[in-house]
Order: structure tokens, then C-alpha cells, then sequence
């Protein structure tokens, strides 16, 4: 059983100018996206946040948050395997993320719930969110990250 | 071959897909109030905003998918945007070393193996995918074979929980 009077994060990394992806993916992974895929595993890329929902339609929205010139490269790559890809594609750049972890946060119940009430009327900026393991992370536009982790920083502990 | 240093099961989980048409419904705040309230924990949770509105994932356990039906049925607003898929479950990677490579021999294994990808999210070191729960050790074996597991380390399940304590200690002062 775990309990904190506050609850603890490690502390919150905001990285700006990023750029966000968004593929839309048949869900089958035809063999034309498989060799894409594969094209890019290679490259010395590195994402700070990648996640996939399923669609009711069975499309799977691939989202990539990356460096903005390595998500050009990325797509070039992929585009120079499905010309057609582009047509699948969004971009919006630049976005702003902020992460964070705590202790046995996947594991503990109220932790989102937590955090929305934290971030108040700024949840209206948000762009997508993500919980996973022991992080969250917090997309959104740009200008709006310093002030939306200020309220952050207020709600929850950090300790040290 | 990627070598990892590990990959872990997690128990069933039921999916809970929210959409909404706007983003002006309060959704994400008002379930995840609701699931607070109730002790329900979020093990999985990926929200997208778009003008159009929200698409939500979220994963719960599968013995709160009764409960969380009773919540939501209460909520007229939550449950008309509400679909459940039961039998889901985590297979967790790790680490992922922020690269693509990973994820990307990963997602084509699982693919090639017929395994329904319900959604995927990385987290600071690892890579999570929501499956179908009676094919996670299939997952995990073919995820075995294209990637070098670490020595001495085999696909796990937890062996216990950690709860979310609402008294300052069991037992104690509250």
C-alpha cells in the first residue's frame, strides 16, 4: 500500500520546438508501410514520445513527437516508399511537451485525475496526452508549456 | 537483433474508447474525476485532442469493468461516448533507448503475427503495447524471437500490486 500527503514527481522536463506527426496507418500494415517502417528503424532519429490508438475504422494513428528535422527526414524516408504517404500525413510544428514521473504513478489510482485538475481551464490547450508506466506527458501548442507547468509545479510535490 | 533487457505481462485490463465531437465536453477531466472517486486506477491512458474533438484509450482492470459500466451509465454524458473492448492487456518493452528501431521491429512483428495493435505508448524508458490479453505470450514469443532478451531475464508478470493507500498508514493515524 502506498500513500503520499502530496503527490511526488521528480521534477518536469519541457522541451519546445518540437515537431508532431501524425500518420494514419491501415491496421493491417501492409507491406508497403512494413518496408517503410523498416526504412526508418535505422536512422539515428530519436523521438521523445511515440504512440499509437486504433481506430473504429481500423486505421492506426501513429503519432511521432520528434526534433522537427528529424521527423523531415523521417517522412522523406517513408514518402520515398509510399509516394502516396504525404496524403496520410499531418504535421504541426512547433509544439511544446512536458513530462513528468512519479513514484508507482501507473500503478496508482486518482494520478490523471490529479493532474487535470492541476492544469484547470489549460486543459483546453492540451493536444494529446499520454500515461504510461510511470510517466505522463503533455502535448501542446506552442507558448503554452511554462505556464502550464507552473501549475503543475504548484500542485504536485517535488521533492529536495 | 535489438536486445532488450526486458518484457513484462500485464494482468487482463478492459479498453474503454471515449470520443467526443467536441472539445468543449470536459470529457477527459469528468472520467478521469469519476475513476478517482471510485479508487479505479488508469494503467493506460492516451488522449488525443483535435478541432474536431477527442479520441481517448484508456485501459482499467477488468474487474472494475462492471463498476465503471454502473459509473458511467450514471453519467449520461461519459457513457454515450463510451465502447468497451474486454480482454485486453500490457506488453511492456523496455528500454527503448528513444530510438525507432524498437518500436519499429516491434510493431511489424506484432503485425505479421496477426495481432490486433489496440494502441502503443512509449514512456521515458519503455515501450508499451495494449494487445489482446489471451494472445500475450504469443506477443511475447514473437516478440522473443526477433529480439535478444537480456541474460537471465525470461517475459514476467507482476508478482504483486502496489495500491494507492487513502490513509496516511494502514492501520495507523489517518
Amino acid at each position: 500500500m502506498y500513500w503520499e500527503p502530496e503527490i511526488k514527481t521528480y521534477g518536469f522536463q519541457v522541451v519546445k520546438n518540437l515537431a508532431f506527426y501524425k500518420y494514419s496507418v491501415p491496421a493491417d500494415l501492409p507491406a508497403e508501410w512494413t518496408r517503410a517502417i523498416q526504412r526508418i528503424e535505422d536512422e539515428p532519429n530519436r523521438f521523445h514520445l511515440l504512440y499509437t490508438q486504433l481506430t473504429t475504422s481500423l486505421e492506426l494513428n501513429l503519432r511521432l513527437l520528434c526534433e522537427p528535422e528529424q521527423g523531415v527526414c523521417m517522412a522523406r524516408r517513408i514518402a520515398a516508399e509510399i509516394p502516396a504517404a504525404d496524403d496520410r500525413l499531418q504535421v504541426t510544428v512547433p509544439v511544446e511537451m512536458i513530462c513528468f514521473q512519479g513514484p508507482h504513478f501507473g500503478d496508482r489510482f486518482g494520478i490523471a485525475d490529479f493532474t487535470y485538475q492541476a492544469l484547470q481551464e489549460k486543459s483546453d490547450l492540451l493536444l494529446a496526452t499520454v500515461f504510461a508506466c510511470h510517466s505522463i506527458y503533455l502535448i501542446l501548442p506552442e507558448g503554452a508549456a511554462d505556464d502550464t507547468r507552473t501549475r503543475l509545479a504548484a500542485a504536485f510535490r517535488i521533492p529536495g | 537483433m535489438v536486445g532488450i533487457n526486458g518484457l513484462k505481462m500485464s494482468e487482463e485490463l478492459c479498453l474503454v474508447r471515449l470520443r467526443a465531437t467536441s472539445r468543449g465536453s470536459n470529457l477527459m477531466p469528468a472520467f478521469c474525476n469519476l475513476l478517482a472517486g471510485s479508487q479505479v486506477n488508469i494503467p493506460f491512458l492516451s488522449a488525443e485532442y483535435r478541432a474536431g474533438g477527442i479520441q481517448t484509450i484508456c485501459c482499467v482492470d477488468a474487474a472494475h469493468q462492471p463498476m465503471l459500466k454502473r459509473l458511467l451509465n450514471a453519467a449520461p454524458v461519459l457513457q454515450e461516448r463510451a465502447e468497451y473492448t474486454a480482454g485486453v492487456g500490457l506488453l511492456t518493452l523496455f528500454p527503448h533507448q528513444s530510438r525507432l528501431k524498437l518500436f519499429g521491429l516491434s510493431l511489424r512483428t506484432l503485425a505479421q503475427a496477426g495481432l490486433r495493435i489496440y494502441a502503443t505508448a512509449s514512456s521515458v524508458g519503455a515501450l508499451t503495447y495494449v494487445l489482446d490479453y489471451a494472445r500475450l505470450d504469443q506477443a511475447a514469443a514473437a516478440i522473443q524471437a526477433c529480439c535478444k532478451l537480456s541474460r537471465n531475464h525470461a517475459p514476467f508478470k507482476a508478482e504483486f500490486a502496489v495500491a494507492q493507500g487513502t490513509k496516511r498508514r494502514p492501520g495507523g493515524k489517518g
